[in-house]
């Protein structure tokens, strides 16, 4: 491959990033030490990598998530009301006032989940158990990297 | 019965619903797709757990993009009212944080073409809120300060001065760590566009950048 | 779905006090549910902890009884840690879970590859994230490349660590 080629520079980009495989990483690592073109523009890379990674973010707004769920739940109800919006009723009761207002309340059943949870259905307390499952697995996979370093100051 | 928020709803175990996930076509390997398939059928626990994995990554991108914390997390905001306005619909037809940085490249480049950057964006130093959230930090002193500010200030007019789609490209690649077809995916263009793109991108940025080494 | 909704229109005529007392305001006026992220995000593990014994049980018997025991004994193992221990392990836990899918991915990997290392070199990976994780995070990406850390760990290992790092708390 041309060192002055687009490919070239491509994958100079490329092991910066970190996603060249490792033998191709260590060919180029192994190429750079010679080439005089390559090596500067690797050079040029890595300060524009490292420079990129002085830029970091702001702390985020407490209340972003707060904020969502107001907006969420604003946009929820409206919908709402507009299924019930009054262009669409007829005065003509299709069904008994005894069966439209059951039909709410199954209405209310339906459309909003329960808040007080009996018995997780089986689906549910298999997706729970496979959670905690897969929590312990990190957890074993963590202790690795010994826990002294959880205990960083924050 | 009570109409609970989601809010409300949100903190509670995610017992209510059916929870099927044999539905999910990726299994375990792409788990925010099948968490948002679980908020298409019911459990809006798993829309916090993507907020959770989520808001952070989509937050940093808009503020990147758009340079002002503000309207990085009104943009934020509306990607992820976007994404659970549109669970009942969802598909993972592709990778989760695809579509989600899809969403969100599509309302970044169109902020940044409706021209708000110019009239919000009065200098680069100015980050919506005012100087008082940029913290010195006290690891450094003045001189040190000053320095790690000016290059801060020329790595942000670099990215600022690339053009719209390459800056998305390069911000995807560089902070998101996304591949070269997932960011083709997102910009709606060929691999080799992205390629192309970013060559292009990471030029200029050597250019601008190279003399801080 | 328009039938359902003509028929809740009309009972919503007929309804509407019942609506009203049962509907909207209610949940509001009580104490207002915290957004997950006001508290510590809660691991799996301490949703399961906070489960009735009977949901626990109901829970725990989907699995079968190899897996069942197996599990129950982990469980048993991970609370019998040192507190410190367990919240500590918990927040990495967070932490990781914080990450992007694709950023979760390369810590697993480094994690892995950090495993296989000799253990001299584990050693002097651990000292360098202790060293790092009291820099201030927006510093740690320069000492990530300054000469010191490009000298003490070949190319893996600046990666392993370089990836062990995002789990590091900020400062």
């Amino acid at each position: 491959m041309e060192c002055s080629s687009r490919q070239a520079a491509e994958r100079i980009v490329a092991y910066h990033a970190g996603t060249l495989d490792p033998h191709a990483a260590a060919a180029l690592e192994w190429h750079l030490k010679a080439c005089p073109v390559c090596r500067p523009l690797s050079a040029a890379q890595q300060a524009v990598w490292s420079a990129l990674d002085i830029w970091q973010p702001l702390p985020i707004s407490p209340d972003f998530d707060q904020k969502l769920f107001q907006r969420i739940d604003a946009e929820e109800r409206l919908r709402w009301w507009q299924r019930l919006s009054l262009p669409r009723l007829s005065w003509r009761p299709s069904v008994s006032l005894a069966g439209a207002s059951a039909a709410l309340l199954v209405a209310f059943l339906l459309r909003t989940p329960a808040s007080v949870p009996t018995s997780p259905a089986p689906a549910q307390a298999k997706f729970q158990i496979e959670q905690v499952e897969r929590a312990l697995d990190d957890m074993d996979m963590l202790e690795q990297i010994g826990v002294e370093t959880a205990r960083s100051p924050i | 019965m009570n109409a609970t928020s989601i809010e409300s709803r949100l903190a509670q175990p995610s017992w209510n619903g059916r929870v099927n996930s044999n539905k999910s076509d990726f299994g375990s390997l792409d788990r925010d797709a099948d968490l948002m398939l679980r908020v298409r059928q019911g459990d809006p626990s798993s829309f916090g757990l993507l907020l959770e994995r989520h808001r952070g990554p989509v937050i940093h991108f808009f503020y990147r993009m758009v340079q002002n914390q503000a309207v990085a997390e009104e943009l934020a905001q509306e990607v992820f009212l976007r994404v659970y306005r549109s669970r009942e619909s969802y598909e993972p037809t592709a990778k989760f944080t695809t579509w989600l940085f899809r969403i969100a490249t599509h309302l970044g480049l169109n902020w940044i073409r409706d021209g708000r950057n110019e009239r919000r964006q009065g200098s680069l130093d100015d980050d919506g809120d005012g100087a008082a959230r940029q913290v010195p930090d006290r690891a450094r002193n003045v001189e040190q300060e000053l320095v790690y500010q000016a290059r801060l200030g020329e790595v942000r007019q670099a990215i600022e001065n690339l053009p719209s789609k390459q800056r998305a490209a390069v911000l995807m690649h560089k902070y998101q760590e996304l591949e070269y077809a997932q960011i083709a995916d997102v910009l709606r263009c060929s691999e080799s566009a992205v390629k192309s793109l970013l060559f292009r991108a990471y030029e200029a940025l050597r250019s601008r950048l190279v003399h801080l080494a | 779905m328009p039938r359902r909704g003509s028929i809740l229109a009309l009972a919503a005529l007929t309804g509407g006090v019942m609506l009203a007392h049962m509907g909207w305001a209610q949940k509001r006026a009580g104490a207002p549910a915290k957004p997950p992220s006001a508290t510590r995000a809660k691991t799996p593990i301490d949703l399961f902890e906070t489960m009735s014994r009977e949901e626990q049980r109901q829970a725990l018997e989907q699995l079968p009884p190899a897996q069942r025991r197996k599990l129950q004994d982990r469980l048993d193992k991970f609370n019998q840690l040192p507190a410190e221990q367990q919240r500590d392990l918990k927040n990495l836990y967070n932490r990781l879970h914080r990450l992007p899918a694709d950023r979760q991915n390369a810590v697993r990997k480094a994690i892995q590859t950090f495993s296989l290392q000799s253990a001299d070199r584990r050693q002097a990976i651990r000292e360098e994230l202790r060293d790092l994780a009291a820099v201030p995070e927006p510093a740690r990406p320069t000492r990530l490349a300054s000469p010191a850390f490009l000298s003490k760990f070949n190319g893996q290992e600046r990666e392993i660590v370089r990836a062990m790092s995002l789990l590091l708390p900020p400062r």
